[in-house]
């Protein structure tokens, strides 16, 4: 597979989904997996393990796929590929979010938005604890961390780094 | 005017420590570019948020899209952009080389366990946060908690969601 058809595949997996991570996984399984047997299923599976274990976005797992297919090359071509389509839309979506935020139109629907991605990501937490919160051990580190962002200015890097030290220690 | 080189290393910043994935990095988001520098309102990083979700791409990039834009249009974009990947893209690198060297399998786990419960509650304060700025109207917090359940228990899509939420919305506040 050639660095051009790398960045191709990321570029249109990219552009057509909405909700990046977890809603790209199935298509890119089906692509270098089943179709073009490029990974096999343990490697697709470290690769998501990888994704996770970096800082940042998961999506940086596409990093490793196109190291795996090309090596550098392939890595920097996964990766413009996957953020390109972002940029591109984004910058225009924000462009004219801005120019007519105002309008009452939109501030209506964006009033109406905003409650509904609280309310998500609500759920979200709650999704993710019950698969990481289970002992005594984590419901505390989960409960330090979500104290010490609400009710003091600490850097969160310094809950991440001691929620990992705390992880591993207990 | 926010220079471009303090862009990206807030978001280089970002991407070296937001472990624990995407709702880790919505917490950092917040406190960097809301709390610390006062970059965006609340109301505008809620909007970041928002937008995020509903364009192509990974929404936490997409939302890392809008500040950098808002901050400097297309260059400070660039800016957070390349900064909040960096540091990820060259660890990932870096492993994948080792990982094809030795066929290296985790070794993180325990480490991983303790993030996963901290990720939980970064968002936590996230969702707190977010719906104390923004949750004056009381038909929100209908709108919220439809929506909690809707994901939470049905599963709805949330691109459906967004979409009914953007129209209920219209409804409400749009006509008087």
């Amino acid at each position: 597979m050639g660095l051009v058809q790398i960045f191709w595949i990321f570029f249109a997996v990219n552009f057509v989904t909405i909700g990046g991570g977890y809603v790209m996984l199935p298509i890119l399984h089906q692509v270098f997996v089943e179709h073009y047997r490029l990974l096999t299923d343990k490697e697709f599976l470290d690769a998501i393990a990888l994704g996770q274990i970096t800082p940042g976005p998961l999506t940086l797992m596409n990093a490793f796929i196109g190291f795996k297919l090309k090596g550098l090359a392939g890595a920097v071509a996964a990766t413009a590929g996957t953020y390109l389509p972002s940029m591109l839309v984004v910058t225009l979506a924000t462009k004219y979010y801005l120019k007519f935020k105002d309008s009452r139109v939109l501030a209506a629907v964006f009033a109406g938005i905003k409650p509904a991605i609280i309310g998500m990501l609500a759920a979200v937490a709650l999704m993710l604890g019950k698969t990481s919160i289970g002992e005594p051990v984590t419901l505390a580190i989960g409960l330090a961390a979500f104290i010490l962002m609400s009710f003091t200015r600490v850097d969160p890097t310094l809950v991440i780094i001691g929620a990992g030290v705390a992880g591993a220690v207990f | 005017m926010v220079g471009l080189r303090r862009i990206f290393l807030v978001f280089l910043k970002i991407g070296a420590f937001a472990f624990g994935g995407v709702y880790s990095m919505l917490s950092f988001y917040q406190r960097e570019l809301v709390d610390r520098r006062g970059w965006l309102t609340q109301e505008d990083f809620a909007e970041g948020v928002a937008i995020g979700q509903m364009t192509p791409g990974p929404p936490i990039i997409n939302t890392g899209i809008y500040a950098g834009y808002r901050l400097r249009g297309l260059k400070g974009a660039i800016s957070a952009v390349l900064g909040v990947t960096l540091p990820g893209f060259i660890i990932v690198v870096a492993l994948a080389w080792l990982y094809m060297k030795y066929r290296y399998t985790s070794i993180f786990s325990p480490v991983l366990k303790g993030l996963g419960a901290a990720v939980v509650g970064l968002l936590l304060s996230v969702v707190l946060r977010l719906g104390k700025g923004l949750i004056k109207k009381k038909l929100s917090y209908v709108i919220s908690a439809a929506c909690f359940v809707l994901f939470y228990f049905f599963k709805a899509n949330p691109v459906l969601l967004i979409g009914l939420a953007g129209v209920s919305g219209w409804f409400i506040y749009g006509r008087r």
